[in-house]
């Protein structure tokens, strides 16, 4: 269902926001929640756009998809946090002092692999929102004149560096990744607002930037943002029964199921 | 194998079907898109696949991207040494870097993948 507003002259794209900051769910729940809502996307039944933002119901590590469970043993800061699989790739978050996203998005059939332009926009709209919002500059790491990190698997997302990730003060602030759900793109991201004393080697913007910052107000404006960015309008929604039930059935079934967590 | 004489499925996955065996890998259009590949995963010999089924998965540069099964049968074969050498996927996508092999039986699945002309059509609009 692809649905458009007139404004004016413009035809603008309705897009839905899930804005679940202030509802946090577990970590299998948050899971299942962006898959369902990715394959909703595919199937067509709701926006070719869909933004999620939202918290965690306690501190959780999340993996990367090809990830071995026992590289958490590596990590002892975080070894007494329950942990779940994320179905995108890359490395670890820490999901504590954290602001996280997905964005699920029609995409090119024709194309596999990662959207760098998806990236590129969201990213780009991360960095104004965080600009507008504390006057902050965040720099994309291809353009930091930084080197490649001579260990890019290491074991937390934030160490890890690729072009897109957005950095202050040469540490990551910004990741994402994806994954392709049929015809849908799905990207998780995370935005590390303060450092946790599950992770204390990741500084957080506030740390940084010695300026605090509100996740609720953030959310505003990435909502602002991504949307200018995509060229799409965010309209705040609930997310439906149907896809609810998905979520909760793949929340079960999948993300917080042994098989899946400890599958390699 | 010669592209020209392979099936292939809209997601870019190609068929080389003999003897009720089909040999499936992707294209090379596909292989250049998935940059920097870093792990890949396949399935376990003798594992039932339906068409358009999941068999596996790769990572590129923090992307997953599902492998999908262009027909339906079991899993015969599988090229374990392919995940040790990703590399081969962008040197030789039609040879070496085959995937797995499966023993199918419904011929008419066959039927609705693309042939090479068709294949190449639609890599030019996901171009455009």
């Amino acid at each position: 269902m692809c649905r458009r507003q007139r404004l004016g002259t413009v035809f603008e794209m309705l897009a839905f926001l899930f804005n679940q900051i202030d509802d946090p769910a577990d970590g299998p729940m948050n899971m299942g929640l962006d898959q369902a809502i990715a394959e909703s996307v595919d199937r067509g039944e709701t926006s070719s756009v869909c933004l999620r933002l939202y918290c965690w119901k306690q501190p959780t590590l999340s993996l990367g998809y090809f990830q071995e469970h026992q590289s958490r043993q590596g990590h002892v800061a975080s070894s007494t946090l329950p942990f779940v699989r994320r179905n995108s790739g890359g490395g670890a978050i820490i999901h504590d002092q954290e602001l996280t996203y997905s964005l699920s998005m029609l995409s090119n059939k024709a194309y596999r692999g990662a959207d760098r332009d998806v990236y590129l926009k969201v990213h780009q709209a991360i960095r104004s929102a965080i600009s507008d919002l504390s006057g902050i500059k965040l720099v994309r790491f291809a353009d930091s004149g930084l080197k490649p990190l001579f260990d890019d698997k290491t074991f937390l997302c934030f160490e890890r560096r690729t072009d897109e990730d957005l950095l202050l003060s040469g540490y990551k602030i910004v990741g994402s990744a994806q994954r392709r759900v049929g015809g849908a793109l799905l990207q998780h991201g995370s935005i590390l607002l303060q450092t946790s004393r599950f992770a204390p080697s990741l500084p957080g913007l506030s740390c940084l930037s010695g300026c605090g910052v509100d996740k609720r107000i953030l959310g505003e404006m990435l909502c602002e943002h991504i949307g200018k960015s995509l060229a799409v309008k965010l309209v705040a929604t609930q997310v439906s029964p149907s896809t609810l039930t998905r979520a909760e059935h793949w929340a079960q079934e999948r993300f917080a199921n042994q098989s899946w967590n400890f599958r390699r | 194998m010669k592209p020209e004489d392979l099936l292939y499925a809209e997601t870019h996955e190609w068929v080389h079907a003999d003897s009720g065996i089909a040999t499936i890998g992707i294209s090379s259009f596909a292989a250049e898109q998935l940059t920097d590949l870093v792990y890949m995963e396949l399935p376990e010999i003798g594992r039932q696949l339906q068409s358009g089924e999941e068999f596996g998965e790769v990572e590129s540069v923090k992307a997953v991207s599902p492998l999908y099964s262009p027909v339906t049968g079991e899993v015969v074969e599988v090229n374990s040494e392919l995940t040790g050498k990703l590399e081969t996927l962008a040197s030789d996508a039609f040879g070496n870097g085959w995937m797995i092999k499966v023993r199918f039986s419904d011929d008419s699945e066959l039927s609705k993948l693309m042939k090479y002309d068709a294949y190449q059509k639609q890599c030019a609009e996901g171009n455009d």
